[in-house]
């Protein structure tokens, strides 16, 4: 009896449809790495089929990307896959482009992939230290609403920071 | 309905007009920046990041994701003293991340420093912020100790060059001499942000009060604002008449102690001080703690093996360690050990016993003259007047700092080696925070 039910759980599969109508099939394994969804398979009755109307079927796969990888080696947790996983990420968020990075985090977020928002969010601040100031608007293209002064008076309080 | 329809068209305009991230997205990505550095830069970009980072709420949450979720491996920098003649830094060791940390980040013109310039040129980092008259008594995380004069204590923040004078000590600490004096540190910066500190000043090493051998002292907390008498219960035949200053770590207090060792000044153990052990009032109505006395490890050589120059402690971690570096039939052994301390009696495991692999020029004398405060593989060494990075478990080296001061001169420094005295800064990405307080 509960030999069968864990072989069920591990093989269950799960449809997920996106806000384009893109579905994916993944293990259940899988897709319980994001919380909202783990949520939903506890809750009783849930259906194989689950809408995720905010996300984007191209972001969608590549959330479900990251998820199979660390489904997959979280299985046989040893240190040396903690360094694969690790080496696995950093190639995952290296030459992701400003757009594609923001939506992924916002999907994340919403699919509440704690670990997952935790990587992008490291990746978008790590855009961020040892920039200028200037730099920073031009990366993130965000605009100075300061009036004259205002900027000077703040690096004036904490010119320590700007040594 | 309406009010979640109403919310969504709103926060869709705010994206609409400014493609990027929701503003709660760029909290958490705020929340990750390594250093309130960063954050304060961060502050100057726009009004919106300049409203989020300023309020306390961000302040709090940014203190308390780095106290819990944070690996605890901080930019550092260790500066090398002469005790007791000049207490004037000679060597200032600064960590990679240290370095990376204070890259410029003018908005313009002012990056005029280049960033191949070599670290000998900008040499100094902490010293030039000093007043010139302190002398530097102990450290803990990013806070120094320093004496203002024979009464005058201050803590300075040498990041953001905070200072605050404490109180002027009681009269009767004056007449005891500034030199022999050991001091010690200890603060930590709660969830809420704020600084606690405690300030322990040792006037008088070994007193006879009673049956009891006891340290006579003073301390300061920030709880009290006030010095107060405290007085330190030595175990009977704890064989020291000489301490160090105090080392903090993980809120104890450690000192190396040196006492007459078959006719010779060798060190003998190492003092702890525990300062949330209970006090106990003595018949003159002062307070009193007890110290330990840990006695060096089983293996630990002996004789002039344990004179000053051959054996050197210090934190990593945290946690204690010991070193002995000797010269045995023209080769040089370096012995670590690491204190364990899972149960209530500390013990020693020694993590390290191998001939040097490092060529010192000549019959240069070494010493070991700093630990890694988070990497338990490196040691710092002194050879002539250069500090060497020696990484011992995969043996390599390379030269990171280089001793200069008024009194030093190349064929001094021997004489000097007794006298160094490492003080190690950590720099925690909430720099600790450090207000005047009004004077009486």
């Amino acid at each position: 009896m509960s030999s069968s039910s864990t072989t069920t759980t591990t093989t269950r599969l799960l449809m997920l449809k996106a806000s384009d109508g893109v579905t994916f099939e993944v293990e259940e394994a899988v897709a319980t790495k994001l919380g909202a969804i783990n949520n939903m398979v506890e809750e009783e009755g849930s259906e194989d089929l689950i809408c995720l109307p905010n996300v984007n079927g191209k972001f969608l796969g590549m959330v479900l990307e990251w998820c199979k990888k660390h489904a997959n080696n979280n299985t046989n947790s040893d240190k040396g896959n903690d360094e694969v996983n690790k080496w696995w990420d950093k190639e995952f968020v290296m030459d992701l482009d400003q757009n594609t990075l923001y939506h992924l985090l916002m999907a994340a977020d919403y699919l509440s992939g704690t670990e997952l928002v935790d990587l992008l969010t490291e990746k978008v601040a790590s855009m961020i230290r040892g920039k200028k100031v200037e730099e920073i608007r031009e990366t993130f293209k965000i605009k100075s609403d300061f009036l004259p002064g205002q900027e000077e008076e703040i690096r004036k309080k904490n010119s320590w920071a700007f040594e | 309905m309406a009010m979640a329809i109403a919310k969504k068209v709103a926060k869709s305009e705010a994206s609409d007009s400014r493609p990027g991230l929701p503003e709660d997205e760029w909290e958490e990505v705020l929340l990750r920046l390594p250093h309130r550095r960063f954050l304060i830069h961060c502050s100057t970009v726009c009004k919106r990041w300049k409203l989020r980072i300023g309020n306390p709420n961000f302040s709090r949450r940014y203190v308390q994701f780095h106290n819990h979720h944070r690996p605890l491996h901080h930019p550092y920098s260790i500066l090398s003293t002469l005790r007791p003649y000049t207490h004037k830094q000679v060597a200032e060791i600064v960590s990679k991340k240290f370095k990376n940390l204070r890259k410029p980040s003018l908005p313009s013109s002012s990056s005029s420093s280049s960033s191949s310039s070599s670290s000998s040129s900008s040499s100094s980092y902490v010293l030039d912020s000093l007043p010139s008259t302190a002398k530097i008594m102990a450290t803990c995380r990013d806070v120094l100790l320093l004496s203002l004069g024979k009464n005058r204590y201050a803590i300075f923040n040498p990041l953001t060059r905070k200072i605050l004078r404490l109180p002027y000590t009681p009269a009767f600490v004056e007449i005891y001499r500034d030199a022999d004096r050991s001091c010690g540190l200890v603060c930590e910066v709660n969830d809420d942000a704020e600084l606690s500190y405690k300030v322990v000043v040792i006037i008088k090493i070994l007193t006879q009060v009673g049956e009891d051998r006891v340290l006579e002292g003073v301390i300061f907390c920030s709880e009290s604002l006030e010095w107060k008498r405290l007085n330190w219960q030595v175990p009977p035949g704890a064989p020291f008449f000489q301490m160090s200053n105090l080392t903090s770590g993980n809120g104890v207090l450690y000192s190396l102690l040196h006492g007459n060792h078959e006719g010779y000044d060798r060190v003998t153990g190492i003092g702890i001080f525990n300062l949330s052990l209970d006090v106990r009032l003595d018949g003159n109505g002062i307070e009193r703690k007890r110290c330990s006395f840990l006695k060096l490890p089983g293996n630990f050589g002996d004789g002039w093996k344990r004179s000053r120059t051959k054996v050197s402690y210090g934190l990593v971690k945290g946690k204690l360690r010991l070193s002995q570096l000797v010269k045995v039939n023209q080769t040089w052994e370096l012995r670590i050990w690491a204190g364990n301390s899972a149960a209530e009696e500390m013990t020693w495991d020694m993590i390290n016993c191998q001939n040097l692999r490092f060529e010192p020029a000549g019959n240069s004398n070494l010493l070991v003259a700093g630990f890694d405060p988070s990497d338990g593989e490196v040691v710092f060494i002194l050879c002539n007047n250069e500090i060497h990075k020696y990484k011992f478990a995969q043996p390599s080296s390379k030269r990171v700092a280089k001793l200069s001061g008024p009194h030093l001169s190349q064929n001094s420094i021997d004489q000097y080696m007794a006298f160094v005295e490492p003080f190690v800064i950590e720099y925690p990405p909430w720099p600790s925070p450090i207000s005047e307080v009004t004077e009486v």
